[in-house]
């Protein structure tokens, strides 16, 4: 059987082959890993089943799901919904199959799908990806408001009135400030216990780690937010020399509250295993910090997701969404294929450690209360070391990984047994 | 009767803000003439587009949610003539118009008179010399820093890398537009409208679309109410340095109506006698090369062409001659002398002309302030009125006693029993008694 040049697409005498192209489309249908460039040359032709002939990214797409699914096949439905995806965006366009389709002077140059980068074929599915969190969310909506589960979640807000009342008069509350990515689990769990968070005369907490991690805890936080620049660029055009994200810019944060309150009711924490001691949680309910970390591939997932996302849902939605769907399967993936997380690159690691020790200086002498040991706040040399930037083609591995996980269809049940 | 589908899918810069003001204007004369153009607001195909497409749009995607799939139910509804249009549909990749085509009813695996909808493609076209120019005053008016230079050289990129010549070779490559949107029609049902050359009665492109879209006998309101208007080179020249200084400060919320809106259109473009912007004369044969490629795709094809498709090849160039400034790039060499006046380079504007449209750009601005300022003023005054409303309301005795039973009441099992039984009986249960 004769192998196939896919040819020269610029060659104006390339009549092409749709026919063949058809035939490699329903053996991709069917699973089939083989390139394109190894499709016989004399395959049989096949009828189109479609308008059009799929592009090359989608089609390369499926061949690298069907490697990944190998030996069991794709879903029948994931192969169509991959053939069928377009990705979102100002980016390039469909490519056409070099060979398949009779060359013209205009249009892009068809290629052969070998060639495409992993980049491109994330641009499409990240769009897959970011409809299965919305129909996870809709399905989880759906068991919780319709369903037997409806009313069994006690979160703050079901909590009956009188217990809140009770709670809130014995608890002046607390406000948490630092560290996005640490603070945020925190405050749900004080949500989830009735708590008040903030008020009158709450006390300030401000959480913090050594500030190479609450740098890419900030980067975590902003990817799963409302997505961010890559973080060689968020770190490199962000955040240089001239300043701190202001969420961790822990002297600024600190010197704002106790000028707000008062320095009596202003705790600054700078080991993070810690700071439960100085909030009003059940025993064994904190969350582990070290425990909802993702890996670097995971936030950069999680930051090329939101941005189809958001042409899906409202932005309030699309943050709940990452938080609430994406990242405990990110997390729950990273358990099965363990990945580093994000590091700040050693070109960046002096300044940091520069910046850390001033901002560790400026906290002892302004002589604020402080839990931990404040050089805590100073990375150690080595901390770099133990992560890694995203890598593409990891990304990529882990978002296929993913798509033929599917949507979840019975989250909701899952939630309430947690 | 036949369901028929009149999709108007590009390209930008021909026009077409003023067809979809009219028809937009005009729904109810076209709904007694038995079309449909589904809007209730002037930009909702742009937002359906948006939707089609995946394309995020400075916030405005939010908006577009679910808009595409309203409008094509919208269309399969309607048993009569339904018409879409929006410049940007161009851009939509082979996957996005299969699914657009098939949501509408269209089906391509059967013959033309086997089809529930009967599916017409319109693309107005104008040619490059022109579109080149204003494709690039179009990305500076979206915030784009890029250079005239720079942009032309990333457009004849052979590989078409960067974002900008992406967008600009599928909103603008005619025949590629047309293998999209098309390949599967009958070339009767594919509509060429050409615009005319600079300098025709405004009436003769309205009377192209009015042809392509079958409005022919209808008594349209034609007034133009919106468009896209145009700015000339120190004007480009001013958006582009504001852009500079201020994209990193500047969210797009605010620069839309603040740099766009009173800026560009409502301020700059209104400026008469600055030279417009045009192709650098040494690249007119480049762009005619590409242009007569076109051309003869065209007419190959049979489409049904409004117009004359010969307007597609462009004025003549310039005659060029050296002016010994040093510049780089595409634009860099040569001026070019039309009608007495040289070929004006945007990335070299003269600094008297930039500086007197920027004269006019803080005036508006200065203006514009003060309308706030009185704005502000205003609500300052009604805020204050409605707080003295309300602290009158608080020192009337009989407030105080209400609030003084009701915080009685609330002390005690008995007393909220009796708050709740008044609350109903009043006929609401808000505790804000």
């Amino acid at each position: 059987m004769a192998q196939a040049d896919p040819g020269d697409p610029g060659d104006p005498g390339n009549p092409g082959d749709p026919g063949r192209a058809w035939g490699w489309v329903a053996a991709l249908r069917s699973g089939s890993t083989t390139p394109w460039s190894r499709w016989p040359a004399d395959a049989a032709p096949t009828p189109a089943r479609k308008r059009d002939l799929p592009g090359a990214q989608q089609l390369e797409l499926l061949r690298r799901v069907n490697l990944a699914a190998a030996p069991a096949t794709a879903p029948t439905a994931l192969a169509e919904r991959i053939l069928a995806v377009g990705a979102a965006g100002r980016g390039g366009p469909d490519l056409e199959l070099a060979g398949a389709s009779p060359s013209r002077p205009w249009g892009p140059r068809p290629i052969d799908p070998a060639a495409l980068t992993d980049a491109e074929l994330l641009r499409f599915v990240v769009m897959l990806l970011a409809e299965d969190v919305v129909a996870t969310g809709r399905a989880r909506r759906a068991a919780l408001a319709g369903g037997p589960l409806a009313g069994s979640l006690r979160t703050a807000a079901t909590l009956p009135s009188r217990v809140r009342r009770r709670l809130h008069r014995r608890d002046p509350g607390h406000r948490l400030v630092g560290d996005p990515w640490l603070v945020a689990p925190l405050r749900e769990a004080l949500l989830r216990q009735g708590r008040p968070l903030g008020g009158p005369q709450s006390s300030v907490v401000v959480v913090g780690s050594d500030l190479a991690t609450m740098l890419a805890d900030t980067y975590a936080a902003r990817a799963f937010d409302d997505g961010v620049a890559p973080w060689h660029r968020w770190l490199r055009t962000g955040h240089g020399d001239r300043a701190l994200p202001p969420r961790i810019d822990l002297t600024q944060v600190a010197r704002h509250w106790s000028e707000e309150v008062g320095r009596g009711r202003l705790l600054v924490v700078t080991d993070p295993s810690l700071v439960a001691d100085a909030l009003p949680l059940r025993p064994g309910t904190a969350p582990r910090h070290d425990q909802v970390r993702p890996s670097a591939d995971a936030v950069d997932l999680a930051r090329r997701v939101a941005a189809p996302l958001g042409l899906l849902v409202p932005p309030a939605e699309r943050r709940d969404l990452l938080r609430g769907v994406l990242l405990p399967r990110l997390l729950a993936d990273n358990v099965r294929h363990p990945a580093p997380g994000l590091a700040v690159p050693d070109t960046r690691f002096s300044w940091v450690v520069r910046r850390a020790a001033q901002m560790r200086d400026d906290l002892v002498a302004a002589g604020y209360s402080v839990l931990g040991d404040p050089g805590a706040l100073v990375p150690e040399a080595a901390a770099g070391h133990g992560g890694a930037p995203p890598d593409t083609s990891g990304v990529l591995d882990l978002a296929v990984r993913l798509l033929l996980a599917g949507p979840e269809q019975e989250h909701g049940k899952e939630e309430v047994e947690r | 009767m036949t369901r028929r589908v009149l999709l108007h899918v590009g390209t930008p810069k021909t026009g077409t803000s003023y067809v979809q003001d009219v028809l937009f204007r005009n729904r109810d004369i076209l709904t007694e003439a038995g079309f449909l153009y589904p809007a209730e607001r002037f930009d909702a195909h742009f937002l359906a587009a948006l939707d089609l497409m995946n394309l995020p749009w400075g916030g405005l995607e939010v908006e577009a949610i679910g808009a595409w799939d309203r409008l094509a139910e919208q269309a399969r509804a309607h048993e009569g003539t339904t018409i879409i249009s929006h410049e940007i549909f161009a851009h939509a990749s082979r996957a996005q118009v299969g699914r657009a085509l098939e949501s509408l009813g269209h089906r391509w695996d059967v013959t033309a008179g086997e089809r529930e909808t009967e599916v017409h493609v319109v693309l107005s076209v104008r040619d490059l010399i022109r579109q080149v120019p204003a494709e690039w005053q179009e990305n500076v008016k979206h915030r784009s820093t890029l250079s005239y230079a720079d942009f032309l050289d990333q457009i004849r990129d052979p590989e078409r890398r960067s974002r900008v010549s992406s967008w600009f070779w599928a909103v603008q490559e005619i025949p590629a537009i047309l293998d999209r949107w098309a390949h599967d029609l009958p070339p009767e049902h594919v509509h060429v409208v050409t615009v005319p050359p600079s300098g025709t009665a405004p009436e003769v492109l309205w009377n192209r679309f009015s042809q392509a879209l079958d409005l022919g006998g209808l008594d349209l309101d034609l007034t133009a109410t919106r468009a896209n208007p145009s700015l000339g080179v120190p004007e480009t020249a001013l958006i582009r340095r504001v852009n500079e200084a201020a994209n990193d400060v500047l969210v797009p919320g605010d620069y839309r109506p603040l740099i766009r809106e009173l800026l560009a259109h409502q301020t700059l473009s209104q400026r008469r006698g600055s030279q417009r912007l045009g192709l650098p004369p040494q690249l007119h044969d480049w762009f005619l090369e590409v242009e007569q490629s076109w051309v003869a795709a065209i007419g190959e094809r049979g489409y049904d062409v409004i117009g004359d498709v010969s307007e597609l090849l462009g004025a003549p160039a310039p005659e060029t001659e050296a002016t010994g400034r040093a510049t780089d790039g595409a634009t860099g060499g040569a001026t070019g002398k039309r009608g007495g006046r040289s070929w004006a380079d945007p990335d070299h504007p003269r600094p008297r002309e930039v500086a007197d449209a920027a004269i006019d750009a803080i005036t508006a601005l200065a203006l514009e302030a003060a309308r706030l300022r009185g704005e502000e003023h205003r609500l300052h005054e009604e805020l204050a009125e409605t707080r003295r409303e309300l602290e009158r309301s608080y020192l009337r005795p009989s407030y105080r006693l209400r609030k003084k039973i009701v915080g009685g009441l609330e002390t005690s099992r008995a007393g909220r029993l009796v708050l709740r039984g008044y609350r109903v009986l009043r006929g609401r249960n808000s505790s804000s008694a």
